[in-house]
């Protein structure tokens, strides 16, 4: 079996199929991790969705010691604000509306009743959701028969503490880092695969299997294996992003369990709370915004004050044609960038490794290996990609040349599909690969301001009034158990303070 | 909300296939007007059903025990393959999975490497379902998965002929017009191409909203009036014909179905309460009508078993299911030999994917084309499962076995097949109807162990392994062995 693997670049892709190789591959496996303490990392994606927790689970990490280590805190979703139009706002909370009746999703039973005076918008039926419109966060295993758990949660952290942590977890684990820049790719002249790689002090490292986490570089997949690069900017046209720190403004500043994401004239600003601070950063399409006036914007609405300087980052959305090739398979921000509004960064790095393992080649690489983890991940990242779409194209915002780009444009016919469904009677079109739930879809088309023509006939055969009854119970139960729920900020104290939050909260 | 709801539907076929479709619209949506025509020409049958129809009945509301009581139903707990890969190949494919609960690698890697190490234990034999099956045991799973009885899974043997009546009487009592007359004309709207009415034998002439297709191999309303033909698969699934008889039986009754492996096809029996159903399932051109009835009756004394019955059976799937305001279900939709999934099975699931789509009268684009891709991927990835276990078949002396064989496979199976062969990972499509287990159980069964296994296993300690799956046969069988008869649990059950 193939024993001597090389990972190029540290950083979360880095660290993370590190830390799961190590701890999935056999003892005589060598995994060996190049990273230059010169080169930055990148460290945008500071929210996660919740299969993260998967990951970690699979490495038996602590998640109270994870949360120390990374100024993590709790997220049960996305804040979306003037994405339907200006003035709009909606989560997307990781769990579900009501209950269904009668093996009829709710929201068929909201859709009929919506213009009743007795029925609530349809937040309201939605457990994380308020409990996220209140700063509540309770610790709970997801039950589904109980309205006060039936719900998912993630973590926002910091993503270079994150990949700090995993490199001290895949240390002990045998995993050999090693420092320096690689200057030299060699090949083999007949098959092409990668040979070794040479550092900039000379020292010539061999491999039999490459992961390139070079990051935006992709000097493995793409500087040598050249495999191509599937733009997809057409869609999803933001390009650049400032990035900045900023503190709290007092101790007692609430912090949201959700990662905040608010339109902007020509893109968005990210909104991520640590428990010590906040991510900020402003996402644009450069042929629409110029940097400098990005900044500015970015600047103007931040919360608390800037503590470094803002950065910026240059993207192309899209991914490479093959994410594996001959001997090298690409993971992380070299795969492909679709762009940080959902969090998918994370996940689907998570996707990649877990993928890999399970397709781990042998010696020969045989061909079927390496097709179906691209076949898999293809599927992943177009779906990601479309739902992505999904938030720029279903809007009636008409205030900047930008939305009207990407309210006109002609999306994919997959995601087409998908819309033309639930415009019809609002039913959704999972699939079991979708990273996200079937209210996931929900969430985002009801929130967007989509209106289904017509719901599920299955919903007359119950009697009105029992409906009623049944809406208004739901309601009553998700706003008691949002109101019982601690704090955010109480819970964090309590199950996972870093020094900084027990200092924040203890003056 | 522009458009009408649609108030009548009129389907066309008075089979079992009919009569599902009806009860499950009319359980679903009691308003809407259903209209039943034509006569049964269902040739008796039994059902071997996956565990899928449990979603099925508790959807209908349908109760197991009156159900069972009234259709000499038995319970499954397994398909047993005996001679198929060649003489003396034998193995047991479970409905429930193997093994225990295993990190995130599956069961069939550990076995793989215990394989490697010389065990000859039967795959089954790490299976609940299997082993139970094996010594006629039978006891309901329990839900509580620190119990090795979550580990069992099972489904249901039926007869079709009471299965279809129980619907009946349970379900269209009072809500829907039969007629029994055949349909002689399908008129269609000039302007749309959409169904207006049916004429009847006596000149009656009926109008619907939707008209449902369940008229079999006539295929009626999609084929004759709407012109959609098959998309053929008998290159790869040449049986055209089932024989059939019907066995009287006493004592043991088998919690499985078995399958045997012919020189020229394969022979079917399943257990019901006071019978065995004997199948033979092959291709005209190779075995004649005697030469059939001569293998379906071997061994058989003249007084035990009715006169043989012959259906005969298509290989492929309608290039639509739906089209415009027509959905054809059952063999007017597609067909092909029932090794693991019968054609019953596939109109359950195709029904109930039509109700959580239903259209309203204009019969909205988006939603048949919904309907019609989830229903192609799902008899894709059925026909690849059924031709798979053609692959590793030894025979020599047929013509029909070696086209089963040397046929060149869809790409989608060739995918699968080898990325198994590798290292046994399960190429897991879309809309899949067997989990990965199940899957790797069939490749396993079949003889077609994977070269390597999860590289995770290269670190496990080889003694710790095998004490592990000590522990674990010696488990199972000490609870089949406590477990009761299958005879005696069903008496019990349905008394």
């Amino acid at each position: 079996m193939i024993k001597n693997i090389v990972i190029v670049g540290g950083g979360t892709a880095g660290w993370m199929t590190a830390a799961a190789l190590s701890r999935h591959l056999p003892e005589q496996c060598n995994v060996r991790l190049i990273e230059s303490d010169q080169i930055a990392t990148v460290g945008v994606g500071e929210a996660t969705i919740p299969v993260i927790r998967t990951f970690n689970a699979g490495l038996g990490i602590d998640e109270q010691e994870f949360m120390r280590e990374t100024n993590a805190t709790f997220k049960l979703g996305i804040r979306f604000q003037n994405w339907g139009e200006i003035g709009e706002d909606y989560y997307h909370a990781f769990g579900y509306y009501g209950f269904p009746i009668n093996d009829v999703s709710f929201h068929h039973y909201w859709m009929k009743m919506q213009k009743h005076p007795d029925t609530a918008p349809i937040h309201e039926y939605n457990m994380p959701y308020m409990a996220s419109v209140y700063d509540k966060f309770e610790h709970k295993q997801f039950n589904n028969d109980s309205i006060d758990s039936r719900y998912f949660y993630a973590f926002q952290f910091d993503a270079t503490l994150y990949a700090q942590y995993l490199r001290k977890w895949s240390e002990a684990k045998g995993v050999t880092r090693i420092e320096g820049k690689v200057t030299q790719v060699s090949q083999n002249n007949d098959t092409g695969f990668i040979e070794s790689v040479t550092l900039e002090s000379g020292e010539c490292i061999e491999g039999e299997l490459f992961i390139d986490c070079s990051g935006f570089r992709a000097l493995l997949i793409e500087q040598t294996l050249k495999v191509g690069y599937k733009d997809w900017s057409h869609w999803l046209p933001v390009n650049r992003a400032w990035a900045v720190s900023t503190s709290y403004e007092n101790n007692n500043t609430p912090i949201p369990p959700y990662t905040r994401a608010r339109a902007l004239t020509a893109g968005w600003q990210w909104r991520i709370p640590l428990q010590n601070r906040t991510g900020d950063g402003n996402v644009f399409c450069e042929q629409f915004l110029s940097e400098d006036k990005a900044l500015d914007q970015l600047l103007e609405n931040i919360e608390g004050k800037p503590i470094n300087e803002p950065r910026l980052l240059k993207f192309n959305t899209g991914k490479r044609k093959k994410l594996w090739d001959k001997n090298c398979v690409a993971i992380g921000l070299s795969a492909g960038f679709l762009e940080p509004l959902e969090s998918t960064s994370i996940a689907l790095i998570q996707g990649a490794i877990l993928l890999f393992i399970k397709n781990f080649p042998n010696k020969d690489f045989a061909p079927a290996t390496e097709n179906e983890f691209n076949r898999r991940m293809d599927i992943k990242y177009e779906e990601s990609r479309n739902f992505l779409i999904l938030h720029y194209h279903m809007t009636r915002r008409n205030d900047s040349e930008f939305w009207d780009y990407c309210r006109t444009m002609k999306i994919p016919e997959e995601l087409q599909h998908r819309i033309n469904i639930f415009r019809h009677r609002g039913h959704i079109a999972h699939k079991d690969s979708d990273l996200f739930i079937e209210h996931s879809w929900l969430e985002v088309l009801f929130g967007q301001g989509e209106k289904p023509g017509s719901y599920d006939p299955r919903v007359d055969t119950v009697e009105p009034q029992e409906v009623r009854r049944l809406l208004a119970e739901m309601k009553m139960d998700v706003a008691r158990a949002a109101k019982a729920m601690p704090t955010h900020n109480e819970t964090l104290a309590r199950y996972c303070a870093g020094d900084l939050i027990s200092n924040r909260n203890s003056k | 909300m522009n458009n009408k709801e649609i108030n009548s539907i009129i389907i066309v076929g008075g089979g079992i296939t009919g009569v599902t479709v009806a009860s499950a619209i009319a359980k679903s949506l009691p308003q809407i007007k259903i209209t039943l025509i034509g006569k049964d020409n269902d040739k008796s049958e039994a059902l071997s059903m996956l565990p899928q129809i449990h979603e099925f009945h508790r959807q209908l509301g349908i109760d197991e025990k009156a159900l069972m009581r009234a259709t000499q139903a038995t319970f499954k707990l397994a398909t047993i393959y005996q001679d198929w890969n060649n003489l003396g190949h034998r193995y047991t494919q479970p409905l429930g999975p193997h093994g225990a609960a295993t990190e995130f690698v599956g069961f069939h890697h550990f076995a793989t490497k215990m394989h490697q190490l010389g065990d000859k234990t039967a795959y089954g034999e790490y299976a609940l379902s299997a082993v139970a099956a094996e010594n006629n045991k039978f006891a309901h799973p329990l839900n509580d998965p620190s119990s090795i009885f979550s580990t069992m899974a099972y489904s249901l043997h039926i007869d079709a002929t009471l299965y279809k009546q129980y619907l009946g009487n349970h379900l269209l009592q009072g809500n829907i017009n039969f007629y029994t007359e055949n349909v002689i004309d399908v008129c269609l709207d000039e302007n749309n191409g959409f169904i207006k009415s049916v004429t009847l034998e006596n000149g009656k002439n009926l109008k619907a909203d939707l008209f449902i297709d369940c008229s079999g191999k006539d295929a009626t309303l999609i084929e004759k009036a709407l012109g959609f033909s098959l998309e053929d698969w008998s290159c790869w699934l040449p049986a055209n014909r089932v024989l059939s008889v019907s066995i009287k039986s006493k004592g043991e009754v088998m919690p499985y179905t078995q399958v045997s492996g012919k020189t020229n096809g394969w022979l079917r029996q399943v257990p019901l309460l006071n019978t065995v159903e004997r199948e033979f399932v092959f291709n005209s051109e190779e075995v004649s009508i005697p030469e059939a009835t001569e293998i379906i009756t071997t061994g058989l004394s003249q007084t035990t078993f009715t006169e043989p019955s012959l259906r005969e059976i298509y290989s492929g799937q309608r290039k639509q299911h739906w089209h415009k305001n027509c959905i054809a279900f059952g063999s007017a939709a597609g067909e092909f030999e029932s090794l693991e999934v019968s054609n019953l099975q596939l109109t359950q699931k195709a029904v109930q994917r039509f109700i959580n789509l239903f259209p309203d009268q204009s019969c909205n684009q988006t939603l048949v084309n919904e309907y019609n891709r989830l229903t192609k991927l799902e008899l894709d990835n059925i026909r690849d499962n059924t031709i798979l276990h053609y692959l590793s078949v030894t025979k020599k002396d047929s013509t029909i076995w070696n086209q089963w064989r040397q046929h060149s496979l869809p790409e989608s199976l060739k995918h699968k097949v080898s990325l198994f062969n590798i290292h046994g990972q399960i190429a897991s499509y879309e809309h899949e109807t067997f989990y990965d287990g199940y899957q790797a159980s069939t490749f396993i069964g079949l003889n077609m162990w994977p070269d390597k296994y999860d590289p995770f296993l290269d670190s496990f300690d080889i003694e710790n392994l095998k004490q592990r799956f000590n522990y674990l046969r010696a488990a199972i069988r000490d609870t089949v062995t406590k477990m009761p008869s299958h005879r005696h649990y069903l008496e019990n059950f349905v008394h």
